[in-house]
């Protein structure tokens, strides 16, 4: 469904990934970041959060995948999104993000939740409002 | 993937002392550190993700690995059990693959909430050739020490 207004889609496109140690590797091989919280299980049982936790941006990915699926690179010029990470996706998690048109018209809600229901991520997508009119 | 010469100046400090909540100056300049857009990291990108849906050139979510790279490169060593609680990011350009990118890290504030201690990172990335802003991120990190 398109809104009239903007020719936006109403709904950001669902994307979604299991997380296994395999996943979590390849990201830290991507990011360079190898914080133990990430890959060893020892390090963290002892940690607060108990056991292993994918990288938050491993997460938040999922976001801009659903934004570049539902937008196909239309609108994403001078994009802008903020989130704030609510709970972490630990090891064997399978999480789903998706996004929701906003009143404005020129933002989403976004999120990423786990396979609880639960909101990992929370955010808002921000389209640039002179960019609108070019699509 | 780095230049040699920027990297060690984020090094000499990084290495001989762990970055700890206090030592961060608010306003202070971290580090600077080069990124190449490598076909390496779209190829791992798509693996992760998908790209059946992506054009050519640079999936936009890869400007949130870059930034990410930039702190890990800038801010270190750092206290194990740091929790990334925050991110925020604005898209200005996309970069070529093969581009080199010069990218900074300020400690733009610090504080105490709710028992823990706050950093907030701003990392702007730019193309190193014409130095055009291409994506500015800002990281909330809990920081662990």
């Amino acid at each position: 469904m398109k809104t009239a207004r903007t020719n936006l889609p109403a709904n950001f496109q669902n994307c979604s990934l299991s997380i296994s140690q395999g996943l979590i590797n390849q990201f830290a091989d991507l990011a360079g970041d190898y914080n133990p919280i990430h890959m060893d299980a020892v390090f963290a049982k002892k940690s607060s959060l108990g056991k292993i936790i994918a990288h938050g941006s491993l997460s938040m990915g999922l976001i801009w995948n659903s934004a570049e699926k539902s937008l196909l690179g239309k609108w994403l010029k001078g994009a802008s999104l903020e989130v704030r990470f609510r709970l972490p996706a630990y090891l064997g998690d399978d999480i789903i993000s998706g996004g929701v048109l906003r009143s404005d018209c020129q933002s989403y809600d976004v999120w990423v939740n786990n396979q609880h229901g639960d909101h990992v991520i929370k955010g808002i997508f921000y389209i640039r409002s002179d960019v609108l009119g070019e699509n | 993937m780095t230049s040699g010469k920027i990297e060690q100046q984020s090094c000499d400090l990084g290495d001989v002392e762990r970055w700890t909540f206090d030592r961060f100056i608010s306003g202070s300049l971290i580090g600077s550190t080069l990124i190449e857009l490598s076909p390496e990291m779209i190829r791992l990108w798509k693996l992760i993700y998908g790209s059946e849906h992506l054009k050519d050139g640079m999936p936009r979510g890869l400007a949130q690995v870059i930034i990410m790279s930039a702190y890990t490169r800038a801010v270190k060593p750092r206290p194990p059990g740091n929790l990334h609680i925050g991110q925020y990011i604005k898209m200005h350009s996309v970069p070529k693959v093969g581009e080199q990118m010069s990218c900074e890290v300020v400690c733009v504030d610090k504080f105490k909430k709710k028992g823990m201690s706050i950093v907030i990172f701003e990392v702007d990335v730019a193309m190193m050739s014409t130095n055009a802003l291409l994506f500015t991120g800002r990281l909330t990190i809990s920081w662990a020490g």
